[in-house]
């Protein structure tokens, strides 16, 4: 029976890393931006980016644009296997089910 | 509604998590990509209005002269470029990293491309007195950047249509030419707005079905 990683199998943090996946390679999408696609608080993603971080899905870097800081994200190839290997997983766990 | 619960770390059913990742998918193509059948159809009504009000004039159906109506042609090309700047400038807004570069690097050779172009026309102007022979040789020039960078936009974007509608402008752009003076302007008003519009439906027809199998 495949396991689903409890790191991405919770609703905010599956949208999240679906949504960074989305993001082009080699590039890295502002904070600002990947909260308002998510439509979250940012707050909010920054706690499941934090996890997500911790697990080594997402990479996280600030930066200074002008004379404001910005936060870009990025997902990191362990992040790409893991989320390949959940979605894996899904279609199976789906698939044992019908 | 905002996401604003910390709850989220509740055990997720199977079903509702495919679906998230479906409708997470969707919604990050679309504000990350946005919408070419959009884009098509923007360009779809400029040529048609622009080869269409040219056409007109040529040919006698609409009562406007030759300069006017090739200001008619410039307005609405000009429109559909303010349009497609500011659209792409909304997408690329936030993204660092490669696709900044090949964005701008792609961005730079349309400008480049028709600024050569820009210059060429001087020449073809102070050369070529025909009015019409004019135009089909500033256009037949135009549509050869534009072909060529819809192909390779289509490969450094990974959007097969678009290099499709490149092979498919730079074929337009030849049977055109091929055509002479006289018709030049009615293959291109047909089969050039044509490429643009049927584009947009078929864009239109292929996301239709990959949200249908989305949901």
């Amino acid at each position: 029976m495949p396991e689903l990683d409890p790191i991405i199998h919770a609703e905010s943090r599956l949208r999240a890393i679906t949504t960074l996946n989305e993001v082009g390679e080699g590039d890295r999408i502002a904070f600002t931006k990947l909260r308002k696609i998510l439509d979250m608080t940012a707050g909010n993603l920054s706690t499941h980016l934090r996890k997500l971080e911790d697990a080594g899905y997402v990479e996280v870097t600030k930066t200074i644009e002008g004379r404001t800081p910005a936060t870009y994200v990025a997902i990191t190839l362990k992040g790409k296997a893991a989320f390949e290997d959940y979605r894996k997983a899904l279609r199976e766990l789906l698939a044992g089910l019908s | 509604m905002t996401h604003d619960a910390l709850d989220d770390d509740r055990p997720l059913d199977l079903h509702t998590a495919l679906r998230l990742v479906k409708s997470a998918e969707d919604t990050a193509r679309r504000e990350l990509r946005g919408n070419e059948a959009l884009q098509y159809l923007v360009w779809g009504l400029a040529w048609l209005l622009g080869f269409g009000t040219l056409h007109g004039s040529r040919f006698g159906w609409l009562p406007i002269d030759h300069e006017p109506a090739l200001a008619v042609f410039g307005v609405a090309i000009l429109l559909a470029i303010v349009v497609t700047i500011v659209v792409a400038g909304r997408y690329s807004r936030g993204i660092r990293g490669h696709s900044s570069f090949t964005g701008t690097m792609y961005g730079v050779a349309w400008a480049l491309g028709f600024l050569v172009m820009g210059t060429l026309s001087g020449v073809i102007v102070g050369v070529v007195d025909d009015f019409w022979v004019r135009g089909m040789l500033m256009n037949g020039i135009a549509i050869l950047i534009v072909g060529l960078l819809y192909i390779t936009g289509g490969t450094t974007f990974n959007d097969k249509t678009q290099s499709v509608m490149g092979v498919w402008f730079l074929v337009v752009d030849m049977a055109a030419l091929l055509s002479g003076s006289q018709h030049y302007l009615t293959v291109f008003f047909i089969f050039g707005s044509g490429g643009f519009l049927v584009a947009a439906v078929l864009e239109t027809v292929r996301r239709r079905k990959q949200a249908q199998s989305n949901a």
